[in-house]
């Protein structure tokens, strides 16, 4: 096991390498540059753009400038943002927080309620039960962010005059206010990932309900919920374990419309507004701590299988 | 093949050529545009006023047409409307006007996206509007604008007014002025400046630094030294006449930091700005910038009473249209811009009370045009002015308008109407055209301008636009001028670019360009000199013409709104809508959203950035009005 933890690790690091390399190249690659948005409020002179070119180190060869940036980071500098002119982890560690508060909160929406949601579809299949969990389940995946997103916003400000909250705090300066403008956008990411999750949980119990041990523990008399909970539902929660480790990116994603819609200072909207504006520092140190974020999640969700069954080892 | 496919193989080929001959048909109508507003815009065309026949103002021995008086009848009815209701200023002043104390605005601005906790570049070093709206309501100028609205103001001439210095006086050959600055202005209580007295050293090192190592030495070339005789007197020495100076230290751009805050490095100016403005800042996070009321702010309004009135502004930069205009209709926000006709129409439909406006007076309307940029270092048709005026004759502003702007908007004048022309508000398109005849529709005589040319059959050109406007400017915009070209036999090769700005300003394009914003900013008494004097700071094109640089050299000197200028101006006027160096198109108005409770607040949006919020000074909150929020009522406090 330790052997595997180890070669997933170096791999993982190659994964990361192989990030930086399309993201450094790709973004350069994009039309327009930082210094059109630095200077679209009054147009410079060439002489003047240069000099902010030559100063940022724009002006050198991009692989001069890939190497340069590989050596800060390092050393840990991962250099300024060059909109806000910041240090660029600053600018992360002030908006990590909030994705991650936002994402824990879709999380602990997502799991309990798509695998109770998926388990009682299971058990009790082809009940009513069963059919309003599917189709919460199609609404859920049909869908998308945005569109949820959006009309909730409009329709609660139009008909329950209602708005969440637009100025920001965190949750250890003020929990409530905090929740307040978390909960909605956390609740629409949740639900959206609970549908995808119900189904894969329903289809799993199905399968396994239909083993053989299952059989003979109805068999052998025990309880409903022995026999679900005991010898059903770890099996049946493989598969299921898989697909969220799997929705973790999709979870990232969602959080920039989320935070967009919502007003929330998160990691989502920073990367979206150092695309717009060609950031480069920034846009490179924020799609590595995602790149890594999702590299050793899915690490941590291999080993977490093989917790969960025993027939697993990786050697 | 049996007889049954030939018979459908038939009728197939018959459907076929049908269709054909159908589409061939069709090709050759005019496809009529697609807007949602199609039947106003009919409506509004039909009930316009008719444009007149126009008259040349550059024909010899005939009477230029008077343009002191806005022709406010050739103004589309919906424009008509509401400039009669509020005339050029976009608010009433209230009456009666009596400010009520305390309070906190809640605003959206863009002057944050993208930025975080911070306001971005220095803004002496660099051009930078989202620096310059929080400085210019935390900080102050040598000299203000008058914004010429808002009830404490007056009719609003744009003349600059005392801020830190309370007069000033100039010699006679107009190189020396000398202002006396007043004796209260304190900086703010915070670090690094702490609460103590703004002083003539202060604003000799502003000026220096600028003079030096602002992004804004080429305006200052004309100030050749700044003297500090004592602790209240700051004496200007200029080069030449220089009638502009004060207009010039009244720019939203000259709003003054303290030398402590530049000494302690870009982070004191971009992270905690202070300065000696009604304003200081509260609290600057990732997403708020909260300013408070500085308890020590040296204005008083006409009446006496202390300014300002409002407890604190909070900005919060709120990405998402949907979700500003969701906090707008739960009165979190109250306040916000549209610079696109469509949501201005959803928002008022979905939004009744609130208070819906142009945003600005005339005077700001110029900072938003869409024009024409020909380069004229490389050799093409539009060399010859026959070429440039043709072009500018095939273009139907008027329908471009309606489509894209419901008709609300004005051309953009290449002097400054309102400081220089003596007319208190811009030209509509059927104004325009009357007095500036190479600015009316009329493709048979820009045909007939091409042909003389040695253009008979038009020509190809390479236009380059931009991709980021929204509303007129949009690409789509331009799309319908490339039509009208074509029905003259201009093609042309558009290539929309993101890196339309930077091309421009580095004189990028080969041909012609295609672009929103009016380069000249804020500084609005340099637009012509700026942008089209041989070695003018914004004369991206590369234009050289004697002639106009001596109209322009010569209005230098002339005293700033005399009639002597005023006529000067007139004949640059006639002189450039002559030659369309740089033909302008259209204007669109701005619009400002404003919740019922917010009281003698205009022109403090982001449109507006160019000539800061510090109207904000003069505005305040009823919390008895209809639809205040419960959650933010406040108890007036009593007057200071």
């Amino acid at each position: 096991m330790t052997q595997y933890i180890i070669r997933r690790i170096l791999l993982g690091l190659l994964v990361l390498w192989l990030v930086t390399l399309i993201t450094f190249f790709t973004t350069r690659l994009l039309p327009g540059d930082v210094l059109d948005r630095l200077f679209q409020d009054a147009l410079a002179r060439q002489s003047t753009i240069e000099t902010v070119r030559h100063e940022l180190g724009l002006d050198r060869p991009m692989y001069t400038q890939y190497f340069v940036w590989m050596g800060a980071m390092f050393r840990g500098d991962f250099g300024n943002s060059i909109m806000s002119g910041r240090p660029v982890m600053t600018e992360i560690k002030e908006r990590v927080p909030v994705t991650l508060e936002l994402g824990m909160m879709a999380l602990l929406i997502a799991i309990p309620m798509g695998v109770l949601i998926g388990l009682i579809s299971a058990v009790r299949q082809r009940s009513l039960a069963d059919y309003g969990g599917r189709a919460f389940a199609i609404v859920g995946l049909s869908f998308p962010d945005f569109f949820m997103g959006t009309v909730v916003v409009l329709y609660a400000s139009k008909y329950l005059g209602y708005a969440t909250p637009i100025h920001f705090k965190y949750i250890w300066d003020a929990p409530r206010e905090n929740l307040e403008m978390v909960y909605i956008p956390a609740l629409i990411l949740g639900l959206r990932m609970s549908a995808n999750s119900m189904r894969i949980m329903r289809s799993s119990m199905l399968e396994v309900l239909r083993q053989d041990y299952i059989r003979t523990a109805w068999a052998k008399g025990l309880r409903e919920q022995w026999v679900i909970g005991r010898h059903a539902v770890k099996n049946a929660l493989l598969p299921v374990v898989t697909v969220l480790g799997g929705q973790l990116g999709i979870l990232l994603g969602g959080t920039v419309i989320m935070e967009m819609l919502f007003t929330l200072p998160g990691m989502g909207r920073l990367a979206l507004d150092a695309v717009l504006y060609r950031d480069y520092p920034q846009i490179q140190a924020v799609v590595l701590i995602m790149a890594s974020f999702i590299v050793f999640t899915n690490l941590a969700v291999d080993i977490l299988y093989s917790y969960l069954d025993p027939r697993i080892s990786y050697k | 093949m049996s007889k049954a496919s030939c018979r459908v193989a038939w009728l197939l080929g018959a459907t076929a050529a049908i269709t054909l001959l159908l589409i061939g048909c069709a090709k050759g109508e005019e496809t009529a545009p697609t807007a949602k507003v199609a039947t106003s815009v009919a409506t509004t065309a039909a009930t316009r006023a008719p444009a007149g026949a126009p008259t040349s103002a550059a024909t010899a021995g005939s009477a230029a047409p008077d343009i002191t008086k806005v022709k406010w009848d050739s103004f589309p009815p919906v424009m008509q409307e509401m400039l009669k209701r509020n005339g050029t200023a976009t608010f009433k002043r209230p009456d009666p006007y009596k400010p009520i104390y305390g309070g906190v605005l809640r605003r959206q601005t863009y002057a944050t996206t993208g930025r975080g906790a911070t306001l971005g570049a220095n803004y002496i070093k660099v051009s930078n509007s989202g620096a310059w709206t929080m400085w210019g309501i935390i900080s102050g100028n040598l000299v203000s604008p008058e914004f010429g609205w808002g009830a404490d103001l007056s009719t609003g001439t744009g003349a600059p007014v005392p801020d830190l210095a309370e007069s000033w006086t100039s010699s006679k050959d107009g190189t020396q002025w000398t202002f006396k600055l007043r004796d209260n202005v304190f900086w703010q209580d915070k670090a690094p400046v702490n609460g103590r007295k703004v002083t003539a050293a202060d604003v000799k090192w502003f000026l220096d630094t600028v003079r030096t190592q602002g992004w804004l030495a080429d305006d200052a070339k004309t100030v050749s030294s700044v003297e500090i005789p004592d602790e209240r007197t700051v004496v200007i020495n200029t080069s030449k006449p220089f009638p502009d100076l004060l207009d010039w230290l009244a720019t939203p751009m000259m709003v003054m930091a303290p030398k402590e805050c530049w000494d302690a490095g870009d982070k004191c100016i971009t992270e905690s700005p202070v300065g000696f403005g009604a304003y200081q800042l509260r609290e600057l996070t990732l997403s708020r910038w909260a300013l408070e009321r500085n308890p020590k702010y040296h204005m008083k309004d006409r009446q006496g009473n202390q300014l300002p009135y409002m407890d604190g502004i909070e900005f919060i930069p709120v990405a998402d249209p949907a979700t500003r205009d969701a906090n707008l209709r739960t009165g979190e926000l109250d306040y916000e811009t549209y610079r696109d006709q469509a949501s201005w129409l959803n928002i008022k439909n979905s939004i009744p009370n609130l208070q819906l406006e142009f945003a600005g007076p005339a005077k700001t309307i110029t900072l938003m045009g869409d024009w024409l940029a020909f380069n004229y270092k490389n050799a093409g048709p539009w060399q010859d002015k026959r070429v440039r005026q043709a072009l500018s004759m095939a273009i139907n502003r008027q329908r471009i308008c309606d489509i894209a702007a419901l008709g609300f908007c004005v051309v953009q004048s290449p002097i400054n109407a309102e400081r220089d022309l003596g007319r208190p508000f811009e030209f509509s398109i059927a104004e325009m055209s009357e007095v500036a005849p190479y600015y009316k529709y009329d493709p048979e005589q820009a045909k007939k301008l091409l042909a003389d040319a040695g253009y008979p059959n038009g020509f190809s050109m390479e236009v380059i636009t931009g991709t980021t406007a929204k509303g007129l400017g949009a690409v789509e915009q331009w799309l319908m001028v490339f039509d009208d070209w074509k029905k003259i036999g201009v093609n042309v090769n558009h290539k929309p670019d993101q890196n339309a700005a930077t091309l421009l300003g580095g004189g990028g394009f080969s041909q012609a360009m295609g672009f929103g914003y009016n380069l000249s900013g804020s500084r609005m008494y340099q637009q012509a000199y700026s942008l089209l004097y041989s070695t003018g700071a914004a004369n991206f094109i590369g234009l050289k013409d004697p002639t106009l640089d001596q109209m322009l050299d010569a209005r230098v000197p002339m005293p700033t709104a005399s009639k002597e200028r005023q006529e000067q101006s007139r004949k640059i006027f006639d002189y450039i809508n002559e030659q369309m160096y740089r033909p302008t198109l259209w204007v669109g108005m701005v619009w400002e959203a404003t919740q019922p409770w917010v009281v003698n607040e205009t022109c403090g949006s982001d449109s507006c950035a160019n000539i800061t919020m510090r109207t904000l000074n003069w505005t305040w909150l009823d919390p008895s009005a209809k639809g205040f929020p419960a959650s933010r009522k406040f108890e007036p406090r009593s007057k200071p």
